[in-house]
């Protein structure tokens, strides 16, 4: 775990959260694990991330430099308590919606949307076309990784270096490069030093 | 949302009955799966009852099949499981190969679904068999081989960028399969795709090359069966065997050329052939050192026999291309087909398909998928921070 400032924490260890819940595709899934930080994210914006089953199954592995040789870390789901993350799986009146969007992209994210929609969750995704596929049903916007980040960073005031690492990690470890079109755009790069 | 205009009638209850059938189970074992009569099944499977969402979740489910891969618009290549099994009653590996048979199958499908989404067409020109008749088939192999050179324009050099000219020029499909290690390769005509070649991913480069040339003669002139083909031929084997075997050699090494390049490096080495020349020789034209030796005997410009003295002299060709520094550079082989790996990586760029689509179209996970389309749109420019500079497609479209 990375540096942080406990005492800026909004909620400390043991207060109750609100039953607050974030439907996470594959993808930004991935990228959240990548920091190693999940579990502090989900408990400082006070909410709990949810994956649908089939995207769970999608998200394979980060890739780790250890003694020069790049290994597949498997990203454990299950190693997070229900607190942090939950995987949920989709009832029978969701399969019309998820079928449906299964013609158009691939069953993970089906699913999740299937539930966005159904459920009424906040969506996180970047992909490009998933995004497509919720403007046309009139969803609210889904969130993107770097708006998670930005606002955890925000919250517990992390300083440059500890952001820097974090935001890094997701580079490398999840070789995740924002589009030039995110609103967070400029500020991964003002922090990662690329250009 | 979903254009159903486009949706081929029944390929959604082709598709369910393939995959039922590549899951090994019987129509009453699926049936007492999902809890339906077996009649109820059989006529999902053909199409005079549809699916239900639930129903399709839960066969999506027994058959360990994406759902959305079983409601593609198209219904499965079948031809091509079907081809090889006609040519597997004969072959002992038939366990082994159909795991590799079912891979292919499914890289097919997934290209044919690419080529729809991306409304575009395979390259290359469809090119008629060439029957060989009752020409000898090592002069049928040459001939053809070097008429093929002329309609590429390659000349009688060494040919370096072997796949592409197959994949781009001719319109051959190639794949990387893991294969049995007794079987260099195979080849299979699927009338939506063409010609689709499969080589053993664990043999060596130039084995490979090897294997693909010979593929290709199979392509030429036998087409209509599918072909299996074992790293060792048997005694006598047959004539289509031959002849896709001269052709190789021919295609890969020309008369012309080899004999020339002979000659020139020989006079460089005061008239003598030394294990260094055909390791030099073999290296250039990318070829074993076996196959080139074997070679230089046909063409006689070696005594017969040479290959035979230098493997029971203990010759060993690796160590002496390391020793000479004429290594091949094995670089990590890519299993897909350039184009099928492009075409994928441009649909992802136009946001036609998500990222765990372009993931299962490469055959890896997520993160793979990225580093993948990292590499494939890296320029040879470098940020400012002295990593490589990607060209964003995804960006540049707008």
């Amino acid at each position: 775990m990375g540096h942080h400032r406990s005492s800026t924490s909004p909620k400390q260890r043991g207060d109750p959260l609100p039953h607050s819940l974030i439907l996470l595709d594959a993808c930004v899934a991935i990228n959240l694990a990548a920091t190693d930080q999940l579990p502090h994210i989900a408990q400082t914006a006070s909410v709990t991330f949810t994956l649908a089953r089939q995207a769970a199954a999608e998200v394979g592995y980060l890739r780790d430099l250890i003694d020069g040789e790049v290994t597949l870390t498997p990203i454990d789901l299950g190693s997070y308590d229900d607190a942090t993350l939950e995987v949920t799986i989709l009832t029978p009146a969701e399969y019309p919606l998820y079928v449906d969007l299964a013609r158009t992209v691939d069953d993970g994210e089906a699913a999740t949307i299937a539930v966005a929609a159904t459920r009424g969750i906040t969506l996180a995704t970047d992909d490009r076309k998933a995004r497509r596929v919720c403007a046309e049903l009139h969803l609210t916007e889904p969130m993107r990784t770097l708006g998670i980040l930005h606002s955890y960073a925000d919250t517990v005031g992390l300083q440059h270096a500890q952001l820097r690492n974090l935001l890094v990690k997701i580079r490398d470890r999840a070789s995740f490069q924002p589009a030039r079109s995110d609103p967070d755009h400029k500020w991964w790069q003002e922090i990662v030093g690329d250009h | 949302m979903t254009n159903h205009a486009n949706l081929e009638p029944n390929a959604l209850a082709s598709r369910l009955r393939a995959a039922r059938e590549s899951s090994g189970l019987t129509q009453a074992q699926a049936a007492i799966e999902l809890g339906v009569s077996r009649p109820l099944l059989i006529a999902i499977e053909k199409g005079t009852r549809a699916a239900t969402p639930e129903e399709l979740v839960k066969l999506a489910e027994i058959y360990g099949k994406p759902v959305s891969e079983l409601q593609r618009s198209s219904p499965p290549p079948i031809a091509i499981g079907a081809r090889f099994r006609a040519a597997l009653a004969s072959a002992t590996e038939a366990d082994d190969l159909s795991e590799a048979i079912g891979r292919l199958e499914n890289q097919a499908d997934n290209y044919l679904d690419l080529l729809r989404r991306a409304r575009s067409e395979a390259p290359g020109r469809y090119l008629p068999a060439r029957g060989i008749g009752h020409l000898d088939p090592w002069q049928a192999g040459e001939d053809l081989a070097t008429e093929e050179r002329n309609r590429l324009g390659i000349g009688d050099g060494p040919i370096r960028p072997l796949r592409d000219v197959l994949e781009i020029e001719v319109g051959l499909r190639v794949f990387l399969l893991p294969l049995p290690r007794s079987v260099a390769g195979v080849f299979v005509y699927a009338d939506e795709l063409g010609g689709c070649i499969g080589v053993n991913i664990s043999h060596p480069a130039e084995r490979r090359r090897w294997t693909m040339a010979h593929e290709y003669a199979h392509y030429l002139a036998t087409r209509d069966r599918a072909e299996i083909t074992p790293v060792t031929q048997r005694r006598q084997p047959p004539e289509s065997e031959r002849f896709a075997d001269a052709f190789a050699a021919n295609f890969l090494m020309p008369r012309s050329g080899l004999s020339r390049r002979f000659h020139e490096l020989k006079r460089s080495k005061d008239g003598k052939v030394t294990p260094a020349l055909l390791v030099q020789l073999a290296h250039a034209y990318e070829v074993s050192v076996q196959a080139l030796t074997l070679r230089l005997e046909d063409l006689r410009l070696i005594p017969s026999g040479t290959w035979d003295r230098l493997r029971d002299n203990d010759f060993q060709p690796r160590a002496a291309a390391r020793l000479l520094g004429l290594e091949l550079s094995e670089q990590a082989a890519a299993a897909l087909p350039l184009h099928y790996r492009l075409l994928a990586i441009q649909l992802y760029a136009d946001g036609e398909i998500t990222e765990p689509q372009l993931a299962r179209y490469l055959g890896t996970d997520i993160v793979g998928a990225r580093l993948a389309y990292q590499e494939l749109t890296e320029t040879g420019d470098v940020s400012d921070d002295g990593s490589p500079q990607i060209v964003d497609l995804a960006e540049a479209a707008g």
